[in-house]
C-alpha cells in the first residue's frame, strides 16, 4: 500500500478521501487555490501546498503545480476526485509519465470513453446494447437526416466530446433537422472545440440507471450493483438511490453482467460506471462510461458494505480485489441527497455566500460527506454544492422516512438550499410508489413551488396572528 | 487628462499587477485609478511595490518577493542575509518544480530587510520569499 498520496481535488471529495486514507494509515498532501485557504481538506491533510489563485484553470486544473507538489512532498500516487482533471487523459498520462500512480484507469480507457462516438461503437463491437444511431459521428446532414429517418423521430443530435448537454439537441420533427443539427455542430464546437456529432434514438421518459463497477490489474471487474439518478433537473442529479425500484433481481444480473462485458472490452481497471437508460419494458441501452468515482457512490458503499475509495487505493496499488463475487447483491436500501447552494423557489439559481448557522443531522444510518462547517464561506468560485446527505433502512420506505426526518433536521442558515425541494419529492406519491422516470423533476416543479408560496403565506399570517 | 491616457494606465495597470495607482498632476490635482481586483499581489518571483499608506502618496519603500510556483527553494551564488545589497535585475534564488527551474528575480535596487526563506524548503503558491526595502 502506498505511504503518501497526494489528492488533486478539492471540497468534500477531498475530504471524503483523507478519512479513508486516515483510517488506513496512509497520509494525505493537500492542494488548495488562495480562495480555499481555510477549507476543512487544507486543515485535514497532513500536508496541504496552495497551487494558485482562485481560478480553477490557475490553480486545481494547473498540471505543472500540481505534480511539483507531488514530487516535493514524497508522494507515491494521486487521487484526482470527480471533476477538475479526474477524466482529463493527459493529466493520467503525465501523471503516470512523471513516476507516479493514478488513482484511476490507465489513460487510454478514459480517452476512448471520453469520447462518445468512440465509446458508441466500441460498446456495440463488445455487444452491448446502446440506442440505435448512427455508427460513429456524421458530418453530412443528409447522410444524418438518412440514419434520423432510417431510426424514426424524434432522436438526439449529440457531440462527440460532449456532456452535461453541451452540443445536444432533441429533434422533434423531420422538417427542423437541418436547422438543429448545423446548431449542434455550432455549440460542440465552441464548447468543446471539436464539431463532430452523432445521431441516436430519443427515449421518452426514460429511467437512469447506473451500474458501479471496479476492476483490479489482474483482469477481475466486479459490479456493486445499480444506481437509480432518475430524479434530475438538466441533467443534473439530485437525488440518488441504490437499488432502483425499477430493477428485478433478474434485471440486475443482466445489467452487472453487461457491465463487465463493456468493462473487460477495454481492459478497464480501477471504478467506474456504466450508465444506461432504461424503458419502461424493462430494456436498457449504453449511455455513457464515467471513468473516475462518482458523486453518489456513498449509495453504493452503504448496500454493498464496501469503501470505494478503499478499493480504488488497493487496486492502484496493484493488489487484487477482495471480491469473489461478480456481483454484489445490495443489502436493504440507501438514498442520497445532494445539499447544494441553489434557491429552489427561484429556479434552482445558485447562491453563494456565509453558513451563518450549521447543524447537520444525526441519528443511526444517517451519513454526512461534506466540507462545509459553521462559518464556512461557500464561493463562487467552484459548484455550489454544500453536503451529501446519505441514509439507509432495511426497505425503501424505511430509507425515505430516515431521510425525509434527516432532511427536516439539517439546520442551514445564510444560504438558501435545495433542501426544501428534496423534502417534497421524499414525502411525493409517485417517488414513494417507486414509479417515476427523469421528466419527474419538469413534472411536479410548478405543484412544488405553489405548495411553496402556500406555506410560506400561512407562516406569515401565523406571525401577524401571533 | 484624457479618457484615453487614464484607459492606458488601466491597461498598464492591469498587465502589470497593480491593483491601484494615485497620480499627482499639480497641486490639489491627484487622480486615483483602483482596479477591480482583490487587493492580492501577483507573483512572478519578480519584485513588486508596495505602497505605503494612501494619506502619504504613493511612495514606494519595500517590496515583497514572492513565489508562483511550487518547488525546492535554492538560493543563487550567495546565501542572502538581512543587510545585503542587491542590484537590478539580480538572481536571487531559483524554484524548482517537476518540471521547471524557475528564477527569482528582484526588480529594482535595493538591501535585503527580511529572508522568508532557506535552502530545500518547499516554497508553495504565494510565499513570501523576501522582503527588500528598495532605494
Amino acid at each position: 500500500m502506498f505511504s503518501k498520496i497526494l489528492i488533486a481535488n478539492r471540497g468534500e471529495i477531498a475530504v471524503r478521501i483523507i478519512r479513508t486514507c486516515r483510517r488506513m494509515g496512509v497520509k494525505t498532501v493537500a492542494v488548495y487555490s488562495e480562495a480555499d485557504q481555510n477549507s476543512l481538506h487544507v486543515k485535514m491533510a497532513d500536508e496541504a501546498y496552495c497551487i494558485g489563485p482562485a481560478r480553477p484553470d490557475m490553480s486545481y486544473l494547473n498540471i505543472p503545480n500540481i505534480l511539483s507538489v507531488a514530487h516535493a512532498s514524497n508522494c507515491e500516487a494521486i487521487h484526482p476526485g470527480y471533476g477538475f482533471l479526474s477524466e482529463n487523459p493527459s493529466f493520467a498520462e503525465i501523471v503516470e509519465k512523471c513516476g507516479f500512480v493514478f488513482i484511476g484507469p490507465e489513460y487510454r480507457a478514459i480517452e476512448r470513453m471520453g469520447q462518445k462516438s468512440v465509446a458508441r461503437d466500441l460498446m456495440i463491437r463488445s455487444g452491448v446494447p446502446v440506442m440505435p444511431g448512427s455508427q460513429g459521428s456524421v458530418e453530412d446532414v443528409n447522410e444524418a437526416l438518412v440514419i434520423a429517418r432510417q431510426i424514426g423521430f424524434p432522436v438526439l443530435v449529440k457531440a462527440t466530446s460532449g456532456g452535461g448537454g453541451k452540443g445536444m439537441r432533441l429533434v422533434e420533427r423531420e422538417e427542423d433537422f437541418a436547422k438543429l443539427f448545423a446548431m449542434a455542430q455550432g455549440e460542440a464546437e465552441s464548447s468543446f472545440a471539436d464539431k463532430r456529432v452523432y445521431v441516436e434514438k430519443y427515449m421518452r421518459n426514460p429511467r437512469h440507471i447506473e451500474v458501479q463497477i471496479i476492476g483490479d490489474r489482474h483482469g477481475k471487474v466486479v459490479a456493486l450493483g445499480e444506481r437509480e439518478c432518475s430524479i434530475q433537473r438538466r441533467h443534473q442529479k439530485l437525488i440518488e438511490e441504490s437499488p432502483s425500484p425499477a430493477v428485478s433481481p433478474e434485471l440486475r444480473r443482466q445489467l452487472a453482467e453487461t457491465a463487465i462485458k463493456a468493462a473487460k472490452a477495454i481492459n478497464y481497471h480501477n471504478a467506474g460506471t456504466i450508465e444506461f437508460l432504461l424503458d419502461s419494458d424493462g430494456k436498457f441501452f449504453f449511455m455513457e462510461m464515467n471513468t473516475r468515482l462518482q458523486v453518489e457512490h456513498p449509495v453504493t458503499e452503504m448496500v454493498c458494505n464496501f469503501d470505494l475509495v478503499e478499493l480504488q487505493l488497493l487496486v492502484a496499488a496493484g493488489e487484487p480485489l477482495p471480491i469473489e463475487a461478480d456481483l454484489v447483491e445490495p443489502h436493504g436500501w440507501a438514498i442520497e441527497c445532494r445539499i447544494n447552494a441553489e434557491d429552489p423557489a427561484i429556479g434552482f439559481v445558485p447562491c453563494p455566500g456565509l453558513i451563518e448557522k450549521y447543524l447537520v443531522p444525526g441519528g443511526p444510518w444517517v451519513r454526512v460527506d461534506s466540507a462545509a462547517y459553521q462559518g464556512y464561506l461557500i464561493s463562487s468560485n467552484y459548484d455550489s454544492m454544500v453536503a451529501k446527505l446519505i441514509v439507509w433502512g432495511r426497505t425503501r420506505n424505511e430509507a425515505l422516512d430516515r431521510m425525509s426526518a434527516a432532511l427536516q433536521e439539517y439546520e442551514i442558515k445564510g444560504i438558501e438550499t435545495t433542501i426544501p425541494f428534496q423534502l417534497y419529492v421524499m414525502n411525493h406519491p409517485d417517488f414513494r410508489s417507486g414509479n417515476f422516470s427523469t421528466s419527474f423533476v419538469d413534472k411536479h416543479f410548478s405543484a412544488f413551488l405553489a405548495e411553496l408560496n402556500e406555506n410560506n403565506s400561512q407562516e406569515k399570517a401565523a406571525v401577524a396572528g401571533a | 487628462m484624457e479618457v484615453e491616457q487614464i484607459r492606458r494606465i488601466y491597461e498598464a495597470m492591469d498587465a502589470n499587477g497593480f491593483s491601484n495607482i494615485e497620480l499627482e498632476l499639480g497641486e490639489d490635482n491627484k487622480i486615483r485609478i483602483q482596479l477591480d481586483v482583490p487587493p492580492v499581489v501577483t507573483y512572478t518571483g519578480e519584485a513588486l511595490p508596495v505602497f505605503a499608506d494612501e494619506a502619504n502618496g504613493p511612495v514606494r519603500t519595500q517590496v515583497e518577493i514572492r513565489s508562483d510556483k511550487v518547488g525546492f527553494f535554492s538560493f543563487a551564488d550567495r546565501q542572502l542575509k538581512v543587510g545585503d545589497r542587491i542590484k537590478k535585475g539580480e538572481i536571487l534564488g531559483s524554484i524548482k518544480g517537476i518540471s521547471f527551474q524557475d528564477r527569482v528575480k528582484c526588480s529594482l535596487d535595493g538591501v535585503i530587510a527580511s529572508v522568508e526563506v532557506e535552502p530545500g524548503l518547499i516554497v508553495d503558491y504565494g510565499r513570501l520569499l523576501f522582503v527588500v526595502n528598495i532605494d
